[in-house]
């Protein structure tokens, strides 16, 4: 019966690439920019999933990692004249350095202030955008026309091929990362969240890893912001606040601090649900009104689906299933 | 010379609003075990309460009370009806869900007093009090006193009365509190409502020097929370000494580090407090949380 | 005679959705002490969870007569139930002194007064939590903080007291030393003692009577003076004993 649940799971998300690939073909340029943008954020949430939910660190920062990554990548391909992949290489370099500098300062500071750190970081990170103009153009941002421009023999339009090509690196993301925690490491992480001290006990390296696993995430969230600056063609502080940090932790959570497939629920809350609140509120106090429907939405999974909407799905169709199944034998559980 | 003591005395009015603020945090911390994102968006909220009173005629201290009760109910409420459902939820998800209760509140609050700032009437007068060259105004000098009593009272509550320690114990270790008759759910709502109230207090100390508007506590709570962390978050009095050392901080080094003016002074104090868990990762005063393994 | 203090019947308790215990009865008598063996899995802190209300339970549990079954945890706290948990469940932040109090403030109403007296009866039983009284409970050993637990759950001044697997994690010596307070402590403080425990002799030298699980069930049951020689215990630990079989017979 679990060989039959795994083969569903593989089976939902091959449904899910395929309808994947056969959406720039459906949608016009126009939604497809939205969609393409749920990509790039479920990259970083994925990033962010590691970190909180294998290795159980928490980050109110990863905005602004994302930022950074998004700006590199801008400067790159504005400044320098890189060709794309080559900025979004850059921005991988960047965030990786950035990551172990953090992770290995919060590490100094008792791992349980990673938080505290993150969060400063990300509110100090708009300011210093601001300041170093020079190189950041202060608070207009970096401007580059399309770094990811479709050429003629292709035949797809730019926004077409930007989906694509963000939806195969999410997939290479995923896999990777999913590859990561089936393994050694993965088992690792679960000691180091489950209890530190076992972990110690047990000879896993709770340090390194938890410095590994903050600097992989940092990376991820690089690369998606890499993307997501690619997309807009625009990088501008106005964009990596703090509210954005505070707007990714949530989706994590929301979408399930464990799951993948999370990534993807909790990118979407950020990307629809402030448009769905204004269609839903309209007019002109739209923008409280929406925020209050957003703040709704919020508490709201959390309280009915509290390990995640991904887990609440995957509750529902475990119930489902065992419905169907034979009644298992009443055991006796072993006790402590 | 006098102008530095100056500068620490002009820091010392942010300082009380962080330390008041820092204050709330901990004792939500320590009575309910839980970092509450949305202790700023309460304080502002009890804030806004208070000038209605004031506006419908209500004497000043009488207003104050009065939102400090509004607040320790709503406080109790919002425990009972949100947090409650979140009982069993992890860190970060209650995490998460103060974050849901800052942005519900900071929306209501926009919508029905709009974002356009205030101004709030000191409760001490508008006097300056002049002394070996220095100037500190009733307001900071009212505030300086207000923290202190409020400090006290809470200290005095945690330590000395058997709700306090009860209210440790609940928040400590549930499962064992239960066994002595100590419903969970009733001390939750205890602490949550003694929060609010030492909430009230922080805005009624924040709102005449930033002037009250729904966006006034975001940034304040972001430096209470380092504060707190400075201070260590099972210690009150390092809650409060920590938010007075960011403000004044923030103050001095805005003034006298060249390139730190206006909001990027604020790395000063993070600095600050990053050194400090360095040499002492629970803080200033915090108590290294005992494991015999 | 007198009602016994706890009486229950066709008690069963499960985790979700799996039973743990299947149709227990078990009878404390008015100031005895009633050892509850069996080995690991067997149900016993099962049992005890469901009489203080922290499982989900079905069936019957009286309390001097009175029914406590279906109430909240500290609700059947409130009635005068005292359980000193599996792992000691002292509050590790708070100091000795302050656990002892959480004690107190969790006695019935008219009791209130004679705390004082009460806390130095304790303080006499157990005269190492008198010296460590100023000091945070996490920092004290297993033993200690095992007399600590205990002490906790008398100042409730409880007419029924669960006692939860006590040896657990302790040295044989300090065992010894413990489990000759429970007399002391029966006397003293007028209660009735449920002892869940793997370890049989030890808790055959102070039983009044015994009840064996195996399996979620009882196994045997009857005054110590039947289980003298250990066999039965010992087939019952064994495997050897099916209780179903009996069940059904």
């Amino acid at each position: 019966m679990i060989r039959r649940g795994r083969r569903l799971v593989v089976i939902a998300w091959l449904v899910v690439l395929a309808l994947g690939i056969a959406a720039p073909f459906y949608f016009s340029d126009y939604d497809l920019f939205d969609m393409t943008r749920l990509l790039t954020i479920a990259i970083a949430v994925a990033g962010l999933n590691l970190l909180m939910g294998h290795s159980g660190q928490v980050s109110v920062g990863h905005g602004a990692i994302f930022g950074v990554g998004g700006y590199t990548a801008l400067i790159a391909v504005g400044t320098l004249g890189w060709p794309w992949w080559l900025g979004l290489g850059l921005a991988m370099v960047v965030c990786l350095v950035l990551g172990v500098g953090l992770g290995f300062a919060a590490l100094k500071m008792g791992g349980a202030n990673l938080g505290l750190l993150t969060i400063a970081v990300a509110a100090i990170f708009p300011l210093v955008l601001i300041r170093a103009k020079p190189l950041t153009g202060g608070n207009t941002g970096i401007y580059a026309s399309s770094p990811l421009r479709a050429p003629e023999w292709i035949g797809l339009t730019t926004a077409q091929l930007e989906f694509l090509i963000v939806l195969a690196s999410l997939v290479v993301v995923l896999l990777g990362l999913r590859n990561l925690t089936t393994g050694r490491y993965g088992r690792a992480l679960a000691a180091i969240r489950t209890s530190p001290l076992l972990a110690v006990s047990a000879g896993i390296p709770v340090n390194r890893l938890k410095l590994t696993t903050f600097s992989i995430s940092s990376v991820v969230a690089g690369i998606g912001g890499a993307y997501f600056a690619y997309i807009l063609a625009l990088a501008v502080p106005d964009s990596y606040l703090v509210t954005f940090s505070i707007a990714l932790l949530s989706a994590s959570v929301v979408g399930g601090v464990r799951s993948w497939a999370g990534a993807l629920i909790g990118a979407a809350i950020i990307v629809y649900l402030p448009t769905l609140a204004e269609s839903v509120v309209g007019g002109q106090a739209a923008g409280n009104w929406s925020q209050l429907v957003y703040a709704l939405g919020l508490a709201l999974c959390l309280i009915f689906a509290p390990n995640g909407l991904a887990g609440a799905v995957t509750a529902i169709g475990r119930r489902l299933s065992r419905r169907r199944a034979a009644r298992p034998e009443t055991t006796t559980p072993t006790q402590e | 010379m006098t102008e530095f003591i100056q500068q620490i005395l002009d820091g010392l009015s942010t300082g009380l609003v962080y330390g008041v603020l820092a204050l709330a945090l901990c004792v939500v911390f320590q009575g309910t075990g839980m970092l509450n994102f949305s202790q700023g968006e309460l304080a502002t909220l009890s804030a806004y309460a208070t000038l209605m009173l004031l506006l419908a005629g209500v004497p000043y201290w009488l207003a104050i009370i009065l939102a400090m009760a509004l607040s320790a109910v709503l406080g109790a409420v919002i425990e009972r009806v949100v947090v409650r459902r979140l009982e069993r939820g992890s860190e970060v998800s209650l995490l998460t869900l103060g974050v849901a209760l800052l942005l519900g509140i900071n929306a209501i609050m926009a919508i029905v007093w709009t974002t356009d700032p205030r101004d709030f009437p000191s409760p001490f007068g508008q006097g300056i009090v002049a002394f070996a060259g220095l100037r500190m105004t009733y307001q900071q000098l009212g505030s300086l006193g207000l923290l202190l009593a409020v400090t006290l009272l809470t200290a005095l509550l945690f330590n000395k009365t058997s709700v306090g320690l009860r209210l440790r114990a609940v928040a400590q270790n549930p499962a064992s509190a239960t066994l002595l008759e100590l419903s969970q759910g009733r001390w939750l709502m205890a602490g949550w409502a003694i929060a609010g109230a030492v909430g009230a207090i922080a805005g009624v100390v924040a709102a005449p020097v930033l002037s009250l508007s729904p966006g006034m506590m975001t940034f304040p709570l972001l430096l209470a929370l380092a504060a707190a962390t400075l201070g260590g978050l099972t210690s009150r009095i390092g809650a409060v000494v920590g938010g007075v050392l960011v403000g004044v901080v923030t103050s001095v080094s805005g003034r006298y580090i060249p390139g730190l003016q206006g909001d990027l002074a604020i790395v000063v104090p993070f600095a600050v407090v990053a050194i400090v868990l360095v040499f002492r990762p629970a803080g200033l005063f915090g108590r290294e949380r005992t494991v015999r393994a | 005679m007198s009602a016994p203090t706890l009486e229950v019947r066709d008690l069963r308790a499960r985790y979700g959705s799996v039973e743990a215990l299947h149709g227990v009865d078990v009878t404390v008598g008015r100031g005895r002490l009633v050892a509850l063996l069996g080995g690991n899995g067997a149900g016993k802190t099962t049992l005890l969870r469901a009489v203080s209300g922290v499982v989900a339970q079905t069936g019957s549990i009286l309390l001097d007569g009175e029914p406590i079954g279906g109430r909240a945890a500290a609700a059947v706290a409130r009635a005068g139930v005292g359980h000193v948990p599996e792992g000691r469940g002292t509050f590790t932040d708070l100091t000795v002194a302050e656990n002892l109090r959480l004690g107190t403030l969790a006695r019935p109403r008219t009791l209130r007064g004679s705390a004082d007296a009460d806390l130095d009866l304790v303080y006499a039983t157990f005269p190492v939590l008198r010296e460590m009284r100023g000091r945070v409970a996490g920092l004290l050993s297993g033993g200690q903080q095992q007399m600590l637990a205990l002490g906790r759950a008398l100042l409730a001044r409880p007419r029924l007291l669960l006692i939860d697997e006590p040896s657990l994690g302790l040295a044989p010596m300090l065992t010894r030393e413990l489990f000759a307070t429970f007399d002391t402590v029966r006397a003293d403080w007028n209660t009735s003692i449920l002892l869940a425990e793997q370890n049989a002799s030890l808790s055959l030298s102070v039983a009044d009577d015994v009840v064996v699980m195996a399996g979620g069930r009882v196994a045997l049951a009857g005054p110590v003076e039947q289980f003298r020689d250990g066999s039965a215990i010992r087939d019952v630990y064994l495997g050897n004993h099916d209780p179903k079989a009996e069940a059904d017979r």
